[in-house]
């Protein structure tokens, strides 16, 4: 650590952390945390033929993590009080930043698109967190309660400069979609179905938002004013029960993971085009990697870890290798 | 030995995926890959809000729909359907839950009005322009829409109050014969003296 990050660590009492792991200071293509072991892996190598490392060396303990959009940080919940906390890579070292404000154990955590903002869920007080400052300097911004909505928040999604945030609403068989803006009063934006998936654009306040009943990838244009949507694709365009979404880092592309068909679709926000690629997987989520048109595709425990490289005039859909698959689930640490 | 097989099962599992991606991958480029043909068509809501516009008791009004092309340019002739969900007991004035503009020179389609039976939490006016092989959709998102209560008609209110007045004569009549002071706050309404 130079003298001036050390300077900076002491002026903001952040406590720094030797690493023991091999990757630190950013891999090639990104982060994967392991649910079950509670672990993250560093993924390595060409995008065709990419791997995954060993349990990369944390100075702490995770009960839940996630890296940024960008790969640029770890967004974790640290053992044992779930306390967020805020993992930088810096030359041979990790920082630890814990979220100031923020209370523990939130139920879900939500990064913005570009994870320059994040939200914290704590469903049994219907509260939601707002924190900006990633990841550098992070912070509770704002704190909203969403009881007056509905029972569960099904979905959340945060713009960028986390000012905007945007909650799916789940009632018994339908959802609905509301704005919430610091100082003002929550915004119906639109009814929906009761399940899906939902994201701002990078830097906007545009959204992209995916119904799992209505077949639909629909974009939302400015949420904070006119809030006008258009239906991307539909179910005849290959669209079934989509139950994930992604955005390419340009604001170019959407990807939906179709769950109802087992496929990837790719679409054009301008909506010039859309292509579908099978999975041949059960897709639950997606997330960005460190590349523009690259996602990790999240499936059943059984899948492996599979790609999604939107980026080429055929989307492909690639297989991670994995190479502690064989030995067994005891020596994967 | 057990995971061992199962790993195994599962790796050919995987080949088979692989395999088959790379043939939808060839399917997709054989036959142009895309769905949607070139060119495109934006629709926009002009103006268009979620908080109803009353034109008279019961009636709503619709969305404009601004389509154009690519190039931002208003596009003629394209059809523009309007469509309400049947069940949510919203019609448009021509008694149909759907109705169907063409767009003029500027590329605008006006909807009819909307006939509410009921208030409304939400209601989802789906609008789809189609020209040539390329079609648009856009939702334009109404409410919460308050049914207005229907109004008393001028008759009724007369008769009201007259009954009102009536009823207030009677009551004082009936209290001053029996001697005691009365103090009126209104037609019907009485207050019985302390004694």
């Amino acid at each position: 650590m130079t003298s001036h990050a050390a300077g900076l660590a002491l002026l903001f009492q952040i406590v720094s952390f030797p690493s023991l792991g091999e990757v630190v200071g950013g891999p090639s293509l990104g982060w994967v945390f392991d649910e079950r072991l509670k672990v993250f892996r560093s993924m390595v190598g060409p995008v065709g033929t990419a791997s995954l490392s060993k349990a990369v060396e944390l100075p702490l303990e995770v009960l839940w993590g996630a890296p940024s959009p960008r790969q640029d940080y770890l967004f974790v919940l640290s053992a044992p009080d779930g306390q967020a906390v805020v993992l930088n890579p810096t030359t041979g070292r990790w920082v630890a930043r814990p979220v100031a404000g923020s209370l523990s154990r939130p139920d879900r955590v939500v990064l913005s698109p570009g994870g320059e903002a994040a939200v914290l869920y704590y469903r049994q007080g219907h509260k939601v967190q707002a924190v900006v400052g990633l990841p550098q300097a992070p912070r509770v911004s704002a704190e909203f309660d969403i009881g007056g909505i509905g029972e569960a928040a099904a979905e959340l999604a945060v713009s960028d400069d986390g000012a905007a945030l945007l909650v799916w609403a789940q009632e018994e068989d339908s959802g609905k979609l509301f704005l919430f803006r610091a100082g003002d009063a929550p915004r119906l934006l639109t009814a929906m179905g009761p399940q899906g998936a939902v994201s701002f654009l990078r830097r906007s306040r545009d959204a992209v938002l995916a119904d799992r009943r209505r077949h639909e990838l629909v974009l939302l244009r400015d949420v904070t004013g006119a809030a006008q949507r258009v239906v991307l694709a539909g179910e005849a365009e290959g669209i079934s029960e989509p139950v994930a979404i992604g955005v390419s880092a340009d604001n170019q592309w959407v990807v939906a993971a179709n769950a109802g068909a087992a496929t990837i679709a790719v679409a054009d926000l301008k909506g010039y085009s859309l292509r579908l690629v099978a999975c041949q997987c059960e897709p639950t989520s997606l997330h960005p990697m460190n590349r523009n048109f690259l996602f990790r595709l999240v499936g059943s425990s059984s899948d492996p870890v599979l790609l999604i490289d939107a980026g080429g005039p055929v989307p492909r859909v690639l297989v991670v290798a994995h190479p502690e698959y064989e030995i067994g689930e005891e020596a994967r640490r | 030995m057990r995971m061992a097989a199962s790993v195994a099962r599962r790796s050919r599992s995987w080949c088979v995926v692989l395999a088959c991606s790379i043939a939808c991958d060839a399917g997709w480029a054989q036959t142009g890959a895309q769905v949607r043909p070139g060119g495109r068509l934006d629709i926009e809501l002009a103006g268009w809000s979620p908080k109803p516009v009353f034109l008279a008791k019961h009636l709503v009004q619709g969305p404009t729909a601004k389509v154009t092309d690519e190039n931002n340019r208003p596009v003629a002739g394209a059809v523009v359907m309007f469509e309400v969900e049947p069940r949510s007991g919203v019609t448009f004035t021509n008694g149909g839950t759907s109705v169907t503009v063409t767009t003029n020179a500027r590329g605008e389609a006006q909807s009819e009005s909307l006939r509410l039976s009921s208030s409304l939490d939400w209601l989802d006016i789906r609008v789809t322009a189609s020209h040539g092989a390329l079609r648009a959709t856009a939702i334009a998102g109404l409410g919460p829409v308050p049914f207005p209560s229907p109004g008393i008609p001028g008759w009724a209110k007369l008769l009201i109050a007259g009954v009102g007045a009536a009823g207030g004569i009677l009551a004082a009549r009936a209290i001053s014969s029996e001697n005691e002071t009365i103090v009126e706050f209104g037609p019907g309404v009485v207050d019985r003296p302390r004694r």
